[in-house]
């Protein structure tokens, strides 16, 4: 049989499985229903047990045999479990200081740690994986968010080992998504890509943001951070709430503290949710809420988002938070990668316009995808390699790595300073770029390195709070100004070069002068000027 | 990367003999975590475990990757097969049938055909088996239908198999065997080169010279005619084959099927035989460097007789010419002579005038300096008498037009100097 790599995604609420494609493309494959999310619930129901799609089929009905939302309590202890709002199952108990949940299976009473309920899962999904693409997985990439301890990472990876997963690698998700995206990956050779991503990812049950720096294609997270209680999950009880006052003015009953009902509810909103980000009403039915009386009603978008405006808000809120926190304007992100299901909320993307208005916005993978198509990416990449070799590539004496802290640049005509180097950049780093030399018949030119610094921030605009009317056509639109790109000066004058000795009679600009520039970790520079037609060069070291 | 601005020439204060100079350090560098996923740092990774440089870890991947590809072409990159969509009616073909089925086409490489190599057609097989496989098919839902598949492996086996493949290659009707037509208009070069590169395919020796275009030396053009004309093909018909289906298994039935299809084989090949003859004459008759060089032959011929008459011409006409030349260039020099005759008288006159105005000239700066007197004192007939019997001595002494010039320079030289009284008398002690 053929063998394959795999990129998974386990997430909290839905996991999914990508894998490279004939064609080069990396497609999310489908199960046997056509499915493509797999939620990663798992249950147990008489003498069966089910994971993904079946698992959730059966949560109203049996709730106390159903698991879900372990994946965040992964590798952690009982005890931190207790007094965190994370117990989404009655029944949790400690088995040896791990997590565990107690269900009824088969007529008896059974404990599965979080752990062992992972590998039900990844069970599950590498079992689809194999269905689908006849062949023999042979590894696998996963992601985990940044928050993520090592212990954490290494119980999972255990637990997918017990699933017989063979984990290549795993990696944070805001990576994925940005490999997803080939981010600053494409440069042709010595034609290095220095970018700055803003990564937003918002699944169900948590909105992280990262800032990631792309340095001649290497990541480093500048930033990262995350609010559990603005998840997808967050706007759907929004929309429970609505139901639940609503369903009371007509029927007089109260829902509230009945937590049937309201999981009933809230099952019948995810899909009204889902449904409004693609038009600006969608119905809501719940067959027997509460007392064997129904509810039928629609809800519009409006609505749904004027309910939602302080989560909204908070949204924004972190984000410039994080923005602040990186030192970072607006206009020094170059591209935002939308990841996670909930992104695809039309006024979650209309708000962020308020603070990024023109920026580059990355959406064309199915939001909920772009992690799982990173994994597989990264995976095919590494499938070749030696395990020993991808687990050394990882550790610290090679991730860990000094980047500079301020950029370094020339000066061009009329004085600007344009970065050559930026700072985050890790080293050792080189950078190689061409100019002309300047006057006809010129035989010597000159070339001068700076350290530059950010020029300061226009001062902040005290923001008045908008009222929100929860619709684009009715704002009035204020003078959005556009985020400024950051410009620098030059500070220190590092070092200057001269090549002497250009073919004569040469045009003004024809001669092509090749600069490369090198800084090792260390921080010593080495400056090349070449010409490029008569390859006379030279070449200057820093002490 | 391309800088908007040149590079100025150093600065003034720049000294000659240095050719850099270092003045600070950048601000410490501080560490951080990279991310271990992507290429780029698997380059990184791959740079600092063999402590390589930028240009050393170039240059070994630059090798490596040479090297692997030399081995064996088996990279996972299948780019080069292009992606064919699938004919659904071929989707649906009856295995049984496969003889008939394009094999190139099952496979996908409709657009290599006798061009795919082995590795090609290895790496093209084995993605069609990952689309098609039955199980996979079974498992996603769809019908237990192999027949496909079955398909692949036929083709597969053929194309693998060098003695099938040449057979297939030998009929495929997807590649034109078709002699073009003799009064198809265009440019013959594009009109045949392809002709003879996709015949060429069938030829035992190799490589097979090709077409060429119109700056082919007449040496190349001939040996091309050369080779074609002596065609050696393996081109082969058994996939034309009547099989000896069912019942015929007696032996007599079998040697009559055999001697059948030997005759017939024999017959197609020799009236392909006959078809790319057909083809080199078409060529060889309508080549234009075949006509090139046919009338570059005449002219050779006709040249040396060409040149004798020509010789003998241009002598006549040399003749000729140099009697008129002699007639032209007497007549001409009398003229010239009359010419300079008046011309000489012309410049007597100008001269005789020039140097009267020189005189006037040298007469008026004597006058201007007061007749070499103090200024202030009026000069007295006496003086100025004396001073002009001195130049009319000094202008007897000076004769023609450019010593009166130089004269006059020397004497405009002393007005500057303030010493005119002494060069004047210098000048006519020198002069007269
Ligand atoms: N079209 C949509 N409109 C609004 N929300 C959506 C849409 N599609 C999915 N979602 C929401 O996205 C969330 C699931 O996203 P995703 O699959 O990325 O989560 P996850 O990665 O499993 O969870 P987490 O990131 O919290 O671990 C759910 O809350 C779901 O309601
Ligand atoms: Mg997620």
């Amino acid at each position: 049989m053929e063998s394959v790599v795999i990129g998974i995604n386990f997430g909290s609420t839905n996991s999914s499985i990508a894998v490279l494609a004939p064609n080069g493309h990396f497609n999310v494959i489908a199960n046997a229903d056509g499915e493509r999310m797999i939620p990663s619930v798992v249950g147990f129901s008489g003498d069966e047990e089910f994971s993904g799609t079946q698992a959730l089929q059966q949560a109203v009905r049996n709730p106390k045999n159903t698991l879900e939302g372990f994946r965040k309590l992964i590798g952690k202890k009982f005890e931190e479990v207790k007094v965190s709002s994370d117990v989404t199952h009655p029944d949790m108990v400690s088995k040896d200081g791990v997590p565990a949940y107690k269900v009824n299976f088969k007529d008896q009473e059974h404990i599965f740690t979080v752990p062992e309920v992972v590998t039900k899962l990844l069970q599950h999904v590498h079992e689809e994986a194999e269905a689908y693409l006849g062949a023999k997985v042979t590894g696998a990439v996963l992601a985990v968010p940044t928050y993520f301890t090592e212990h954490q990472r290494e119980v999972l990876s255990q637990s997918a080992a017990a699933a017989g997963i063979n984990v290549l690698q795993i990696i944070q998700e805001p990576v994925a998504a940005a490999l997803a995206y080939n981010f600053g990956q494409a440069p042709v050779k010595g034609d290095a890509q220095d970018k700055t991503a803003l990564i937003l990812d918002m699944g169900a049950s948590s909105f992280d943001v990262t800032v990631l720096s792309a340095r001649s294609g290497i990541y480093t997270i500048l930033e990262t951070a995350h609010d559990e209680a603005l998840g997808g999950a967050a706007f759907t009880e929004q929309l429970v709430q609505l139901v639940a006052q609503e369903f009371k003015k007509k029927t007089k009953v109260d829902v509230i503290g009945n937590k049937r009902a309201l999981l009933k509810i809230a099952t019948a909103a995810e899909i009204t949710k889902k449904q409004l980000s693609r038009s600006p009403m969608a119905p809501c039915s719940v067959e027997s809420v509460a007392e064997g009386l129904d509810y039928h009603g629609s809800i519009n978008r409006l609505r749904f988002e004027l309910a939602s405006t302080k989560l909204f808000a908070k949204c924004n809120e972190l984000i410039e938070h994080i923005l602040e926190k990186a030192e970072l304007t607006a206009g020094a992100i170059d591209e935002i990668i939308l990841v996670g299901g909930a992104t695809r909320m039309p006024k979650f993307q209309s708000r962020l316009r308020d603070i990024f208005p023109e920026t580059t916005m990355r959406l064309e993978q199915e939001s909920d995808e772009a992690i799982t198509v990173g994994c597989a990416a990264q995976a095919s990449l590494i499938a070749g390699f030696d395990k020993e070799d991808i687990v050394a590539s990882t550790k610290e004496n090679i991730t860990v790595t000094p980047h500079t802290v301020k950029p370094i640049g020339v000066v061009g005509s009329n004085d600007e300073f344009i970065t050559i180097i930026p700072n985050h950049t890790p080293l050792p780093a080189k950078r190689v770029f061409e100019f002309g030399q300047a006057a006809a018949g010129q035989q010597e030119v000159y070339f001068a390195l700076y350290e530059g610094e950010q020029d300061p921030l226009p001062p902040k605009k005290e923001k008045v709070e908008k009222v929100d009317i929860g619709s684009d056509d009715e704002e009035e639109e204020e003078e959005d100004e556009l985020p400024a790109k950051p410009t620098f000066h030059k500070t220190t004058l590092l070092a200057e070069v001269v090549l002497k000795e250009l073919p004569a009679g040469a045009k003004a600009g024809e001669l092509k002068i090749e600069a490369t520039v090198q800084v090792d970790v260390t921080g010593k520079t080495t400056i090349t000027l070449r010409e490029k037609k008569s390859g006379k060069q030279v070449r200057a070291e820093s002490a | 990367m391309v800088m908007d601005f040149l590079l100025p020439s150093p600065p003034k204060s720049w000294s000659a003999d240095k050719t850099s100079a270092f003045h600070a350090k950048i601000t410490a560098p501080v560490n951080a975590s990279i991310q271990p996923a992507g290429r780029h740092f698997l380059a990184h990774a791959r740079r600092h475990i063999h402590s390589r440089t930028f240009s050393e870890d170039e240059k070994a991947t630059n090798e490596a990757e040479a090297a692997a590809k030399a081995a064996n072409g088996t990279a996972q990159d299948d780019s080069d097969l292009g992606d064919e969509p699938e004919d659904p009616a071929m989707l649906r073909r009856d295995p049984k049938d496969w003889k008939d089925q394009d094999q190139y086409a099952v496979l996908g490489l409709s657009a290599l055909r006798y061009k795919a190599t082995e590795d090609q057609i290895r790496r093209a097989h084995r993605r069609k088996v990952l689309r098609h496989h039955p199980d996979k098919k079974a498992a996603s839902g769809g019908l237990h239908d192999d027949g496909f598949f079955k398909c692949i492996q036929k083709a597969f086996e053929t194309l693998m198999d060098p003695v099938k493949r040449r057979q297939w290659d030998s009929v495929d009707p997807a590649v034109s065997d078709s002699v073009p037509n003799a009064k198809s208009k265009g440019d013959f070069y594009k009109l045949y080169a392809p002709v003879f590169l996709r015949e060429s395919r069938f030829s035992n020796t190799q490589p097979v010279p090709q077409l060429g275009n119109a700056e082919s030396s007449q040496e190349e053009v001939e040996s091309f005619y050369d080779f074609w004309y002596k065609f050696d093909s393996w081109r082969t018909f058994e996939w034309m084959d009547k099989e000896d289906g069912e019942g015929h298994d007696s032996r007599d039935d079998k040697r009559y099927f055999e001697k059948k299809n030997k005759a017939e084989r024999a017959k197609l090949k020799k009236e392909d035989n006959q078809r790319l003859r057909e083809i080199v004459d078409l060529a060889l008759s309508i080549d234009p460097r075949i006509k090139i060089f046919k009338e570059q032959a005449n002219k050779q011929r006709n040249a040396k007789k060409r040149e004798k008459e020509e010789a003998e011409k241009k002598a006549a006409e040399e003749a000729a010419a140099a009697a008129i030349a002699a007639e032209a260039a007497a007549k001409a020099a009398e003229e010239s002579e009359k010419a300079a005759r008046e011309d000489g008288k012309k410049n007597k006159e100008l001269l005789k005038r020039a140097v009267r105005k020189e005189k006037k000239n040298l007469k008026a700066l004597i006058k201007d300096n007061n007749y070499f007197l103090p200024a202030g004192q009026t000069p007295g007939p006496v003086e100025v008498e004396k001073q002009l019997e001195l130049l009319d001595a000094l202008l007897d002494g000076a004769k023609g037009l450019d010593q009166l010039e130089a004269v006059r320079k020397t004497l405009e030289d002393g007005v500057k100097s303030g010493n005119i009284a002494e060069i004047f008398k210098a000048e006519v002690a020198k002069r007269s």
